[in-house]
């Protein structure tokens, strides 16, 4: 028997699951629903166990085997921090997970900022302000203009309304400049935002589009 | 502009107004004209009445919290009916009940009825037609603006009431009574019209006090009484005599002619219970009413009637009504009579609920402007003053208590000199300034002692102009004082000695309660303040002449803990004695912790004729001090030398809590008693054992059984004299007393019972809140065996105590001097010279008699010939009322004071101050009910019910509350009533719409009261329909604040707010200045709210239903929408797949083209690692795209390495790349082999860290399929981290796998990095890519910037890639990815999309713009 038929059937089928969610929520896409969270839970784990502590179980008896008690020691040591986060439900001991779970996120914020910083918030300024003199400048004057505009909408207090009294000539033309300016920038975020929008359609269309390819070249 | 309606004037202030901008009184926000008529989904906030959402938790304007009671809607409101019956009173549910029986009997033209208790609430809107007497030009009379001040002043002050909860340190409970002081020769007071703010006696209650008891003839009342209107027929079926159904039930709209007296009235003869027994000049008060003069026929005419009384009842402003209540008290009547409520003798434009046909006039209206007493009396109510110092409640009030209102203002002193101490014992006499209320304590102490002195009390008495309080009160509690008349402002007493201080009476009784020979007097009032300039009243006390104050007094200043009025339903049947009711603890008792309270009977079963006083015994909780009726019940039970110093005026003075003590329940039948005091408790046995007592109608012996302590023996000939003169005098003076025939003492009984009745309720409600200093006194009377005497002698001797009337000026009325004259003993009276002060109750003819020379001639002992001008003898064959004649004959002389005083009253007036009258002897005996019930210590005590009712297990939390309400209440459902929420000027609104926008407290609504006392209330406003009336009941919001915070909690109905603004027709309404709520009190009533527990029946909001839009079932409009759009794209789908688009070569995007170009660009054997962070979800697009890499990589065969940071990657890493490697169809499968020149790593948890991690150490990981470490394998090779890579490849499905290779190895120098993401992170993922298209080679290879080397985004760029390898490296991808297909339909998906999103604006656009 041919377990790629079998896989094709219940994928055919639990295909078909998903889909009658068209006409409702249903019994039968939650049960597609639940098959699929746990396929992925019970994947999930195997790939921890078989990626993860199987292969870090290994190289500490490998370790013990071959008397490397500094490789012994080296997995001890996230294993015991490992322990201590599963102790995260006992009150009793949240003064001493804590210690394990600001290790853990003191590391990972810390690659998080190091790497936001240099790799995407100084990267995108540079992006942002490519020179002009060649390449596509209108692009980059769209792009240098429309960043601004953006970053301009979201500013609330430098300059105030002009309808507020007392507030001087000179002021209320740069408020009415801000308040343009800030026109620009709402449209050009709603640009960004509509592009994002019709990427993620076209993201889940071309996922429609895959499975009713799927169910109409399955062969058994 | 929403406007904010006061409850008291009508006025339309602007929404935020706190304050009404025309009288003062605190708005409710309940009536924001917005919110008028609001029904459901609302909760009425049972402080301040503030309508708040359904899901309000708190008041949104005072915090209180609110009872999960969603306020049901108008509609159902107004479909109650009788009102009162949902979350009403027991009293109204008794009502209720009672109907429905009446109902079963084929009774039901009885049920009905107007409620003229609640009509005669003082703050009963006016009505329409409502005028002054008054003209511009009229002078008010200051001493009438004190009197009404001081009236006002008692509604605020009566409202102390305070919860004491022994078992939680509760505070004391204190009430200080309301009654009105009047100096000696101060002119009758009567009480204007006023509005019942939350907190005040009723106002015909104290009205009594003033009204009612005319020392003289005031200087504003010389003016003859106006023409009056004769009442129209009496209603005689209404249940009641049919003079007092003249008065109250069928008043004479002024539209319509009035109605000629019935032939059966007693002006032209007729006798019985007919409607002649009420004379005309009795219907003459009531509303002003003109009744037919007729000399000839009738004694009661106008011109016997004194001048004073005549202009009483017009000039002066009509006593306040009884705002007891929305019980039909007609209805009871009718019931208690057996007769049918003939309501067709009402005229449409009578207001049945008032009962009168002309408006009261108030002598306060200056051409349309309003003058309240702060402009009659030039300065600013001492109230509105001082009420923004009330203290806060404490914090264990009782949730019952929530809604009380507690007027905290300091009660003005009275500059005076009272004698602490007895002059006979050579004390000194103290001069300082004392309340109104300390007078009346003082007096009540009479006979206390002052060899011992309390130090503290005399270091406080050094302190001036500072109240002084009963030590043991707590502070909030302290500052209850009871109002004053202001005309006592200045009074200047000289004082005897030579120390002079300022200090209260209370203080003088304090001290005096330490010396028991002692006596303290009271100054005798002196001349009446004629205006403009009255001369302050002069207050001298003396111990010789401080008549005696009952102990109910003297409870105000005993400071003991004031003890919650337990609310309980009695469940008594018919005709069941009422058995005495004690504290348990006896030790407290004698700690005077505990307050004896007679009340009647609680126990449902049959209780035996007992000559045991009746003793209050705890009811649940145990708590010693629950119940607390320490005032005049307590007093009454002193014994019969307990001599309470009451005038006849006391009795129906509003302070007078006597009044429901009033004797004689006991000495009538059982048949006579009404059903409902049967179902109260009276057993029949009981009542049978009762002395019959003929004179006294039925409804008053119902009120005695129900509200006082039934008399196990109280014949008719034992009616006190006082009280008898009381009839004369005290009823005369409110009810207008003229020499009418006494064609029975029912009358006279029937107004004394009435007020005896109100006041009874009152006075239970006020004997709650008294002092604590005094339990311990009445404690032990209680112990005293009962004191034997005639019934009502008690009064008689307050009678006798009391000076009467005098006034010089006023003609005695015949019926009068031969009443006095025919007495026996004349009564004592005290020189001039030696009541100089007066008392701090007007005490009317009694006190008068303090003063022999002051007295009027008629009113001195020997009758009309000792009178300089006395009135004509009444002729023999002249009729006279019964009741006068009766008193006449059974008047005797007064005792002494002190005369065969019991034991322990003889102790209790040993440490009270005692007024001294000189020669004024009390009667020395109790009436036998009293004397029967009261003072023996083995009295049956109230065994607490089986099953409490449940507020009174509420209670048990923190004491139990025992209401008045629920002596006279049946035992039906127990609901905590709702707190009063509103003022009552809305009440009648309400009862028009049959709503009952309250379901408080009723316990006063189903006493029924005579007509003279429904014609003291104010006029109404609404005229509704008599028939319609009949099926209405009053609201219980009509129920005055004090009395209905009183009653237990409820949960609090919807109010019907009114839908409109409300109107008073009349632009002159003169009401009086209404004192505003301090603020303080909403806060402590909302400390309270938050500190008890929920209280009231929970009831679940209900949630609107969703409308049904159109199309039934499932096919809405939203749905059709929806399933449009599948079935449009489905058939996109569709027309994509089966008639795919031809598409042109695509155009070659940069950034796909510097994609190709990287890879293109590999050396061989180059190490190339592509990531697999994508999903399954992913697979319509990344699927081709990672086959299209791979087949390229592949094509350049470098050494494949795949590694994913998303758990499903390595599976689809391991598919594709296993397909594209082993599958001969794509050239791969001669050379890659897994582990040689491919290798899975799998999953790396942790992406930043994850990606960190592979910088080093690379070759230990395992890889995918076998487990087998990566540096094992001839694929990791020289390859032991990241930067070993020529080239890394993320085909990423999210934009945070993206930014972590990104940030996390697209930093490093020198690194290559390709994205490939799907097109929903294309926008996300393109800046990082930005740039690189246009760049010249250069700027590629040398810029260290962090960016990816090439992307692919989406579908689109995979097949431009796809094109690339097929056009260029002739590579074969997946022919059933069909990029072609995918790309076309996702092309037209894109069209579809636009379209509709074009559709849809417009669609948009063009609702908008209509």
């Amino acid at each position: 028997m041919d377990w790629s038929l079998i896989g094709t059937i219940i994928a055919v089928v639990l295909t078909v699951m998903v889909y009658t969610y068209l006409v409702g929520d249903n019994p039968i896409f939650r049960v597609a629903e639940h098959i699929l969270v746990g396929v992925s839970v019970g994947w999930a784990i195997l790939q921890v166990f078989y990626n993860l502590l199987l292969p870090s179980i290994n190289a500490a008896l490998e370790g013990a085997r071959n008397g490397v008690t500094g490789e012994i020691i080296a997995l001890l040591i996230p294993l015991g921090l490992g322990l201590i986060l599963l102790l995260r439900s006992l009150r009793a001991f949240k003064s001493l997970t804590n210690l394990a779970m600001a290790l853990v996120i003191g590391t990972v914020a810390a690659l998080s900022l190091a790497g936001a910083l240099s790799g995407t918030l100084l990267p995108q300024v540079g992006a942002s302000f490519l020179p002009l003199g060649e390449g596509d400048i209108i692009g980059r004057v769209v792009l240098l203009i429309g960043t601004i505009v953006s970053l301009w909408y979201f500013q609330f207090t430098v300059f105030k309304s002009p309808q507020l009294e007392g507030e001087a000539k000179a002021g209320g033309a740069l408020a009415m400049v801000s308040d343009r300016v800030r026109i620009f920038g709402r449209w050009s975020i709603m640009l960004a935002f509509g592009a994002v929008f019709a990427s993620v359609f076209l993201t889940y269309f071309a996922a429609l589009i895959d499975r009713v390819l799927f169910l109409i070249n399955v062969k058994f | 502009m929403q406007k904010v309606w006061c409850t008291k004037c009508g006025n339309g202030n602007v929404a935020g107004c706190r304050w009404c901008t025309a009288c003062g009184d605190t708005l409710r926000p309940a009536y924001l004209d917005s919110q008028a008529g609001a029904g459901g989904g609302q909760k009425t906030c049972p402080v301040c009445g503030t309508v708040n959402r359904a899901d309000a938790y708190n008041c949104s304007v005072c915090g209180t919290v609110l009872t999960k009671v969603a306020a049901q809607p108008e509609a159902q409101v107004a479909s109650k009916s009788p009102p009162p019956a949902a979350g009403g009173s027991r009293l109204s549910r008794l009502a209720e009940a009672r109907r429905k029986k009446e109902a079963e009997e084929g009774n039901s033209a009885r049920s009905g009825g107007s409620d003229w208790l609640g009509s005669l609430r003082s703050d009963a809107p006016l009505p329409s037609d409502y005028a002054t007497g008054m003209d511009e030009d009229d002078e008010i009379d200051p001493t009438l603006s004190a009197a009404l001040r001081a009236s006002q002043d008692d509604d605020e002050d009566t409202a102390m009431f305070a919860v004491g909860e022994p078992d939680t340190n509760a505070p004391p409970v204190e009430f200080e009574l309301p009654l009105p002081m009047f100096t000696g020769e101060e002119p009758p007071i009567t009480t204007p019209p006023r509005s019942m703010t939350d907190g005040g006696l009723p106002d015909w209650l104290q009205s009594l006090g003033g009204a009612a008891l005319p020392a003289e003839t005031p200087p504003f009342v010389a003016s003859p009484a106006p023409s009056v209107k004769p009442p129209p027929a009496p209603s005689g079926s209404d249940g009641m005599p049919d003079w007092l159904s003249e008065l109250s039930g069928s008043p004479v709209s002024p539209a319509n002619p009035p109605v000629a007296p019935s032939p059966a009235s007693p002006l032209i003869g007729s006798s019985g219970t007919e409607t002649g027994e009420i004379p005309d000049w009795l219907r003459e008060m009531q509303g002003g009413s003109p009744a037919p003069v007729n000399p000839a026929v009738a004694p009661a005419e106008e011109k016997d009637m004194p001048g004073w009384l005549r202009q009483t009842t017009d000039s002066l402003p009509a006593p306040s009504h009884p705002s007891f209540g929305d019980v039909d008290v007609e209805e009871r009547l009718s019931f208690a009579f057996d007769e049918p409520i003939d309501r067709s003798s009402r005229s449409d434009d009578v207001n049945p609920l008032l009962g009168v046909d002309k408006p009261i006039t108030l002598p306060f209206m200056f051409g349309g402007k309003r003058i309240g007493l702060t402009d009659l009396l030039g300065q600013e109510s001492p109230l509105i003053d001082e009420v923004g110092t009330a203290p806060i409640p404490p914090a264990d009030l009782k949730p019952w208590l929530h809604g009380l209102s507690l007027p905290t203002m300091e009660e003005p002193e009275v500059l005076g000199t009272m004698p602490g101490l007895s002059e006979g014992q050579g004390a000194p006499t103290v001069k300082g300034r004392f309340s109104v209320t300390d007078m009346l304590l003082a007096a009540n102490r009479a006979n206390v002692s002052a060899d011992t002195i309390d130090p503290v009390l005399a270091e406080e008495s050094n302190v001036s102009d500072v109240p002084n309080y009963p030590n043991n009160l707590v502070p909030w509690l302290q500052g209850l004082r009871p109002p004053r008349l202001d005309g006592m402002d200045a009074v200047e007493v000289e004082e005897d000695t030579t120390e002079t201080r300022s200090f209260s009476l209370r203080e003088m009784m304090q001290a005096s309660n330490t010396a028991p020979s002692a006596e303290a007097a009271i100054p005798a009032p002196e001349a009446p303040v004629v205006p403009p300039a009255p001369p302050p009243p002069s207050v001298e006390l003396d111990s010789t002449e401080m008549p005696t104050m009952p102990a109910w007094l003297n409870q105000e200043s005993s400071g003991t803990a004031a003890q919650a009025i337990p609310s309980f339903t009695p469940q008594i049947p018919s005709g069941s004695f009422i058995p005495p009711l004690r504290f348990d603890d006896e030790e407290e008792q004698e700690d005077g912790e505990v307050i004896p309270f007679e009340l009647p009977a609680f126990e449902g079963g049959p209780f035996a004729p007992s000559d045991n006083p009746p003793s209050l015994s705890r009811i649940s909780g145990g708590a010693p001090a629950d119940l607390e009726f320490t005032g005049f019940l307590a007093e009454s039970n002193d014994g019969p030398g307990v001599l309470p110093s009451l005038a006849l005026d006391d009795v129906g003075s509003p302070g007078f809590p006597g009044g429901a003590a009033m004797p004689a329940p006991k000495t009538e039948p059982a048949d006579d008693v009404p059903d409902f005091l049967r179902d109260l408790g009276v057993t029949g046995s009981e009542m049978a054992t009762a002395a019959p007592e003929p004179d006294l109608p039925d409804f008053l012996r119902d009120m005695d059984m129900g509200v006082a302590q039934p008399a196990p023996s109280a014949p008719e000939a034992d009616l006190p004299d006082f009280l008898k003169e009381m009839g004369a005098s005290g009823m005369a003076t409110e009810a207008k007393p003229a020499p009418a025939p006494a064609k029975d003492d029912n009358s006279f009984a029937e107004g004394l019972g009435m007020a005896a009745a109100g006041m009874g309720v009152a006075g239970l409600g006020i004997a709650g809140l008294a002092g604590q200093d005094k339990q311990k006194t009445q404690s032990s009377s209680l112990e005293q065996p009962p004191p034997e005497g005639d019934s009502l002698d008690f009064l008689r001797s307050e009678a006798d105590a009391m000076p009467t009337a005098s006034d010089d000026d006023g003609p005695m009325p015949d019926w009068l001097a031969a009443l006095s004259s025919g007495q026996a003993p004349a009564m004592p009276l005290p020189t001039p010279k030696e009541t100089k002060g007066y008392t701090p109750m007007r005490m009317g003819i009694s006190q008068a008699e303090e003063e022999q020379g002051e007295l009027p001639e008629w009113l001195q002992p020997g009758g009309a010939a000792a009178g300089p001008a006395p009135a004509p003898a009444m002729p023999a064959s002249e009729p006279v009322p019964d009741f006068l004649a009766d008193m006449a004959a059974t008047q005797v002389p007064p005792p002494a004071f002190n005369q065969n005083l019991p034991a322990q009253t003889a102790e209790q007036a040993g440490r009270g101050i005692r007024f001294s009258t000189d020669g004024l002897a009390p009667d020395t005996e109790l009436p036998d009910w009293l004397s029967e019930n009261r003072a023996t210590p083995e009295a049956p005590e109230f065994t607490v019910p089986a099953q409490l009712p449940d507020w009174l297990d509420e209670s048990e939390t923190g004491g139990v509350h025992l209401g008045l309400e629920d002596l006279t209440s049946e035992g039906a459902e127990q609901v905590h009533p709702a707190q009063p929420a509103f003022e009552s000027n809305l009440n009648d609104v309400a009862a028009n719409s049959s709503a009952s926008s309250f379901g408080g407290s009723n316990f006063l609504g189903d006493i029924e009261g005579p007509a003279w006392l429904r014609s003291t209330n104010q006029p109404k406003v609404l005229k509704p329909d008599t028939g319609q009336l009949a099926a209405e009941a009053q609201p219980a919001s009509q129920v005055p604040t004090w009395l209905r915070t009183v009653a237990p909690q409820t949960a609090p109905e919807e109010v019907a707010v009114p839908s409109g603004p409300i109107t008073f027709s009349s632009p002159d309404d003169d009401r009086l200045p209404q004192v505003n709520l301090p603020p303080q009190l909403a806060s402590a009533a909302v400390l309270s709210a938050l500190l008890a527990p929920a209280m009231g029946k929970i009831v679940t909001p209900q949630t609107e239903k969703e409308p049904i839009t159109g199309l039934p079932g499932r096919l809405n409009t939203a749905r059709l929408v929806r399933y449009g759009m599948y079935l449009l794209l489905a058939l996109v789908v569709l027309f994509g797949l089966f008639t795919p688009l031809q598409t042109s070569p695509l155009t070659v995007t940069p950034p796909v083209q510097a994609f190709y170009d990287q890879i293109a660009a590999l050396p061989p054997d180059s190490k190339v690692l592509i990531t697999f962070d994508w999903e399954a979800g992913r697979s319509g697009e990344m699927r081709p795209m990672a086959q299209a890499v791979t087949q390229h990589v592949m094509q350049k065969r470098a050494r494949l390495v795949n590694i994913s940071l998303n758990p499903q990657g390595p599976a689809l890493a391991s598919r594709i790349t296993d397909e594209l490697a082993t599958n001969p169809n794509y050239g791969n499968s001669s050379f890659y082999s897994y582990g040689t020149n491919y290798l899975n790593l799998g999953w790396r948890v942790g992406n930043e860290v994850a990606v960190r991690g592979l910088y080093d150490r690379m070759g230990e990981l395992t890889e995918y399929k076998n487990g087998t470490v990566a540096g094992t394998t001839a694929v990791m090779k020289g390859i032991n981290s990241l930067a070993d890579f020529d080239l890394i490849i993320v085909l990423a499905g999210d934009e945070g796998s993206v930014r972590t290779w990104v940030e996390q190895f697209g930093i490093q120098p020198g690194a290559r990095l390709l994205f490939g993401t799907p097109q929903a992170v294309g926008p996300l993922a393109r800046p990082y890519a930005l740039g690189l298209p246009n760049a010249t080679q250069e700027i590629r290879t040398t810029e260290k910037q962090p960016r990816a080397k090439g992307l692919l985004v989406g579908l689109n760029d995979t097949a431009q890639y796809d094109q690339l390898l097929h056009d260029k490296l002739n590579l074969t991808t997946d022919q059933n990815l069909d990029l072609g297909k995918r790309l076309s339909l996702q092309s037209l998906a894109a069209l579809m999309l636009v379209l509709v999103l074009v559709v849809a604006n417009v669609i948009y656009l063009a609702r908008r713009r209509e």
